[in-house]
């Protein structure tokens, strides 16, 4: 019924993820930065946003924006009231509306969105704020085909044990 | 990050990770579904969303930290418990939910709050659902400033606030098997901090 042990913990460096996604940041950039249509600071628009060409939201956009193909990018400034779909979202600003992304969502650091997400892969930089659903299915490209390993398998090594085990009814 | 009103006392250190003994349980229960539907009541973490983007789900986030002090409900303008519950929850009406991580959300809601909270739960859970939460082995324990992550099946990602929260209520792991009515727990360890992992199967 009872079991001992130690429950040691390990610093990290922080965060975890971001190395990753910092590289993801800056290729979006330069490919953002070569065809992408800009809504700047002062711009309002309401209603739907459509074309066949990349999206920087600087501005604020009341109503929907629909870019399959193509990536959307709400920049800090950006203010979007709308639901967003793209084939990679990237949210710096904030978002109050659903988010499809065909490919990815991205929200960094200074990201803020209320609603749902779709999208096969989501990265969260630490400090956004998310209030929300996430509907993930990485499709044929998931790593195992079961989700989760055997408690013999994934038990580390060095720094997992618990002190004391209570067992209830 | 200086929170008007709460005293800053110390720079929080840095993440720490933490192993799990009754996570990688829990997740072997889960493995053969495939497709989840997750409540997180927490903020929205990114080593959590990482780990779940490996996998056919939905992760539905609430943050309940960020509404304390929650709201008076003997005052005359008071909310319905309820209703707050479920604007904050967000769960659409039909969703059914295979996993909770509370976390250690329960030690600042108090019996007033985890009642109607339970209520709405229950429409949510199904007979296997699983909860996972954090309580208190002595109810003196003072406040823990941890906000968690999901790294991997068997370890948890630990950052710490730099402020205390308001409302900590903590409850003893005999109180809160009373009050979360929806669920029983089915197995606790305790942690070398003094607190407790507990693993929670629904109770319909």
């Amino acid at each position: 019924m009872f079991e001992r042990s130690k429950n040691k913990s390990t610093e990290i460096p922080e965060p975890v993820p971001n190395a990753v996604q910092s590289e993801e940041r800056a290729t979006y950039t330069t490919g953002n930065a070569r065809s992408a249509a800009m809504i700047g600071p002062s711009i309002v628009i309401k209603g739907t946003v459509t074309g066949d060409e990349n999206l920087v939201v600087q501005g604020r956009v009341e109503g929907s924006i629909d870019l399959a193909a193509h990536e959307v990018s709400v920049g800090e400034s950006g203010q979007v009231d709308a639901d967003i779909i793209a084939k990679v979202v990237k949210i710096d600003g904030n978002v109050a509306g659903d988010v499809t992304g065909k490919e990815k969502v991205i929200i960094t650091r200074s990201g803020n969105v209320r609603g749902n997400i779709v999208a096969p892969r989501v990265t969260l930089e630490d400090g956004a704020v998310f209030k929300g659903s996430i509907d993930m299915d990485p499709g044929d490209s998931a790593p195992a085909a079961k989700p989760f390993k055997p408690v013999s398998e994934a038990a580390p090594k060095s720094d997992a044990a618990p002190e004391l085990d209570l067992k209830s009814g | 990050m200086n929170i008007p009103g709460r005293a800053v006392n110390r720079a929080s250190p840095g993440p720490v990770r933490q192993s799990s003994t009754l996570l990688p349980t829990l997740f072997q229960q889960l493995e053969e579904r495939e497709h989840l539907e997750v409540l997180h009541l927490g903020p929205a973490m990114p080593e959590t969303v990482d780990f779940f983007s490996r996998f056919r789900c939905r992760l539905h986030f609430a943050d309940v930290f960020t509404e304390l002090p929650l709201p008076d409900l003997d005052a005359e303008d008071g909310p319905d418990p309820e209703q707050w519950w479920q604007d904050v929850l967000g769960l659409p009406e039909h969703t059914e939910l295979d996993f909770c991580l509370l976390w250690d959300s329960l030690d600042f809601l108090g019996p007033q709050w985890i009642e109607p909270l339970v209520r709405v739960l229950r429409r949510h859970l199904h007979h296997h659902s699983l909860g996972f939460a954090y309580s208190v082995r002595n109810t003196r324990a003072p406040q823990s400033r941890n906000r968690y992550a999901l790294l991997e099946a068997t370890t948890v990602v630990v950052r710490e606030r730099d402020y205390d929260l308001p409302g900590y209520q903590p409850q003893s792991q005999r109180q809160m098997g009373e009050l979360l009515k929806c669920f029983r727990v089915e197995r606790s360890v305790l942690l070398g901090d003094g607190r407790m992992e507990v693993l929670l199967r629904a109770r319909l």
